[in-house]
């Protein structure tokens, strides 16, 4: 009895320990196994492993079955059905919209040749012929009115089909969409993947299991999604735009950071979208695998409650703004490549302005506010966060708000539970990001700041400025861009002298790549399509 | 009157040279001495927390610009991803985790033991109803348990606490229940039942201090089951709120540097894993000191 007791404590005690790791040994197992499965990446994974340092790119050479580690799971790869991060990054890849944006964030045309305008309210696109679905069957403008219908249709994915009135078909290859308004942010809206062109014969046929059996245009089809593990495309030989260099393409689900940084650098994935900033420095040092840094279209913020006390007073949410230390977040969260901003909206969007009210770190000031705004002696409240990585954040803050007095009561949260608890007005203060789909400025600041816009679709910070809600209706029909830039510099002008938010800073795009993978250009809003990913030859 | 006292000074007399044998046959097994000395040690820093470390100056205070510190002579054991000294976070640390693993114990015996001894001493329906409960108790693992229970309650160090002690509970019934049986058909019981006495005075005099032995080495290696518990809850974010130092949380919040500092994550640890290995030496020895089979 008392032989046996001893080693099985001594076991249980090491396995503690061994936690901390547990999520790469673990993982990084199953996924060489997965990898095995996979022929052709299983046999050149094995060969990198045993050849160890002078392996890299000679054996990648010739390379066109590629893994792509994510860091999250799609939810869906129906374009109408949601449309959150990882979704996005599969969902480019399988569809094509009637235009899209290009690298310099202009509108041009994808499955539309050309468009033109014939009143404020009405334009008509002219569809390229001969573009073939993944099923065979060609696109045609009976699709597209489908599409663009079904958008209006999903409660998930509407307010990027808002104030359309109707879609028409006026031949196989004409379609006219006609808004209710004047509506400016309507093309930006048609870029968005809730606005992709789907096959209106298989999604009829699928019904709601149109996620797990996609048809598009795009230049890869579906294979298979095995749930938790990995999505698996293949090349769309008929791809109307161009040659697609891989054969196939995983997504390989890891959740764990430094297991999707690992298999990068033994070339078990081939990219890596997601580093951590912890592994920046790691990738960039590295010969084997590269750095690629760019900036996405997401904001981190602190937002705070403006229905409830103490943050219905100006005062303190400007005190609040002078407390936090926004630069030593931003070297902590992304090891300094982000950028902190002072506006409540990212700085690749069209019509972002630093001309905005700058709050620079000084808590003296802070407390001179807060005494201003009745409390000398600080107060005590809440901020909810999701995740490790917002929980450093959090406690930052927490240190930050200390000094002025203010005692912050952090509350880490699942994703779900925590947004049902912000959309019910049940919060104090949370940090969140805010990733800007379409590039247009509307879908921040309408979307954020509107007083009409229930909490659930965005306005969560409770917001209700009158000045801000005219300008912003103001914006969407003007059609003049100049003018209506300026209406949203306005509005970024008060929404930050109101201090709405303490934004944090803009959150950068880290993507790792193997050493000599070529193709990859970072596209601004994260509109990457990987059709022409691939190893150079020798 | 007299006669009473008497018994009570030869009772005393009895325990005392009771005392003294354990602690003999304690002290020949030197895995369990060292064992206990480390759990003192612990004890000790835990007290005197607050004379080696400042909390406010050491414990809490960040410094972002000198994050991921190597052990050096000011930060003994480096620094953490927000510049805090590791050290006195551990040593404010070994307090919580030792509080939090003894309070959980207490709540676990005091709850468990009582459910275990009312089940041994009446037997029958009432035995099977609550040991069938404690079954399904068992039947769910003691992390899970304690996860549904803290994420109901909210996280908290007193819901901490609860949660894992009342995890732990159905052990307890067991192993109270267990000696109860064994002692409860003995002739001084059958004694103490035939003049009368109450069944809560036999439970409490007669047969609680009788079966005390494997009640004392249980709580020992459950105190060192309960802070692995607290770590693992803190471990994926559901035990102690930061800023509290907390040894699974620093695990937690570290591993993401795990290749380029690893001291933040092997030295908490070590620290969790010393522990546990002491609590249950000292267990393993208190077993083998108390069993009187063992007497040579």
């Amino acid at each position: 009895m008392k032989k046996r007791i001893l080693p099985v404590c001594l076991a249980v005690a090491v396995a503690l320990g061994l936690t901390a790791c547990s999520g790469n040994t673990a993982e990084s197992g199953t996924t060489a196994q997965a990898g095995a499965e996979n022929t052709e990446a299983g046999t050149q994974t094995a060969g990198e492993q045993t050849d160890g340092d002078n392996s890299g790119e000679a054996s990648n050479a010739g390379k066109t079955d590629l893994v792509i580690a994510t860091a999250t799971e799609a939810v869906t790869l129906d374009p109408q059905g949601g449309w959150d991060g990882a979704s996005l990054y599969v969902l480019r890849q399988l569809y094509n919209g009637l235009v899209k944006l290009d690298s310099n964030m202009e509108v041009v045309g994808d499955l539309a040749e050309s468009w033109e305008f014939t009143s404020d309210t009405s334009v008509t696109f002219h569809l390229k012929q001969g573009v073939k679905f993944h099923n065979g069957e060609e696109m045609t403008a009976e699709d597209v009115v489908y599409s663009i219908e079904r958008a209006q249709n999903s409660a998930k994915v509407m307010t990027f089909a808002a104030n359309i009135e109707s879609v028409v078909a006026d031949d196989d290859y004409t379609v006219t969409i006609n808004t209710t308004i004047p509506y400016a942010p309507l093309m930006s809206n048609l870029c968005h993947t809730a606005c992709s062109i789907v096959s209106k014969t298989a999604a009829e046929e699928a019904g709601d299991n149109f996620s797990t059996a996609p048809v598009g245009t795009g230049p890869f089809k579906f294979v298979e999604w095995v749930s938790g593990d990995r999505i698996v495309l293949e090349r769309n030989e008929d791809y109307f735009a161009s040659e697609v260099l891989p054969s196939t393409l995983t997504f390989k689900l890891m959740s764990e950071d430094s297991s999707r940084t690992i298999a990068l650098e033994t070339g078990e994935a081939d990219m890596n979208l997601v580093v951590a900033a912890t592994d920046a420095e790691r990738i960039e040092s590295s010969e084997d695998v590269e750095l690629v840094v760019s900036m996405s279209p997401k904001i981190q913020y602190v937002s705070m409650n403006q229905k409830a006390e103490p943050f219905n007073n100006k005062l303190v949410r400007q005190a609040i703004n002078y407390a936090i230390d926004r630069d030593a977040i931003n070297l902590v969260s992304t090891n300094g490549y982000g950028v902190v901003t002072d506006s409540v909206m990212n700085n690749q969007i069209k019509g972002y302005t630093d001309d905005v009210t700058h709050y620079e770190y000084n808590p003296e000031k802070a407390k001179e506010l807060l005494a201003e705004a009745g409390y000398p002696d600080g107060f005590t409240t809440s901020v909810l966060v999701y995740g490790n990585a917002r929980s450093t954040e959090a406690q930052l803050i927490q240190g930050n708000l200390s000094e002025v007095g203010i005692t912050l009561d952090i509350t880490t949260m699942e994703s779900t539970a925590l947004l049902e608890q912000i959309n019910n007005g049940d919060y104090e203060m949370f940090i969140m990001s805010y990733n800007n789909t379409t590039g247009d400025p509307d879908t921040s600041l309408y979307m954020l700041f509107n007083s009409t816009v229930p909490a659930s679709s965005g306005n969560r910070s409770f917001t209700n400025i009158p000045e801000v809600d005219e300008k912003l209706e103001a914006a969407r029909l003007e059609t003049d861009e100049t003018a209506r830039m300026e209406l949203y510099a306005d509005v970024q002008q008060i929404l930050t002298e109101e201090a709405v938010w303490v934004p944090l800073y803009c959150v950068p795009n880290l993507v790792g790549v193997r050493s000599g993978l070529e193709g990859f250009t970072p596209h601004p809003l994260g509109n990457d399509v990987y059709d022409q990913l691939h190893y150079a030859a020798e | 009157m007299t006669e009473a006292a008497k018994g009570t000074r030869e009772g005393k007399q009895r325990k005392r040279s009771q005392m003294k044998e354990i602690w003999r046959r304690m002290r020949r097994n030197k895995l369990a001495m060292a064992g206990l000395s480390i759990v003192v040690v612990l004890i000790l820093v835990a007290i005197f927390a607050d004379q080696i470390a400042d909390y406010d100056t050491q414990v809490i205070r960040q410094d972002v610009m000198n994050r991921y510190q190597g052990p050096s002579a000011e930060h003994w054991c480096g620094t953490d991803e927000l510049g805090r000294d590791i050290f006195a976070r551990l040593v404010h640390g070994a307090r919580i985790s030792l509080l939090v693993g003894v309070a959980a114990v207490c709540v676990a015996l005091a709850t468990g033991g009582v459910l275990g001894a009312i089940a041994g001493y009446f037997g029958g329906a009432i035995d099977n109803i609550i040991m069938r409960i404690m079954d399904v108790f068992l039947s769910i693992p003691i992390l899970l348990l304690a996860i549904m229970i803290v994420s109901a309650l909210g996280s908290s160090m007193i819901n901490l606490m609860l949660a894992i002690g009342l995890a732990s509970m159905p052990t307890f019934a067991r192993v109270v229940r267990a000696s109860v049986l064994s002692v409860k058909d003995q002739e001084f019981v059958e004694a103490a039942r035939a003049i009368g006495a109450p069944n809560a005075h036999i439970i409490i005099r007669h047969i609680v201090p009788n079966s005390l032995s494997p009640i004392i080495v249980q709580a020992t290696l459950r105190v060192a089951t309960a802070i692995l518990s607290t770590a693992s809850l803190s471990f994926i974010g559901l035990g102690i709120k930061p800023p509290s130092p907390e040894w699974g949380a620093m695990l937690a919040s570290g591993r993401g540097a795990m290749r380029d500092a690893p001291h933040v994550v092997v030295i908490p640890g070590l620290v969790i894993m010393i522990t546990i290995l002491a609590l249950n030496l000292l267990g393993d020895g208190l077993r083998d000191a108390l069993d009187p089979k063992l007497k040579r």
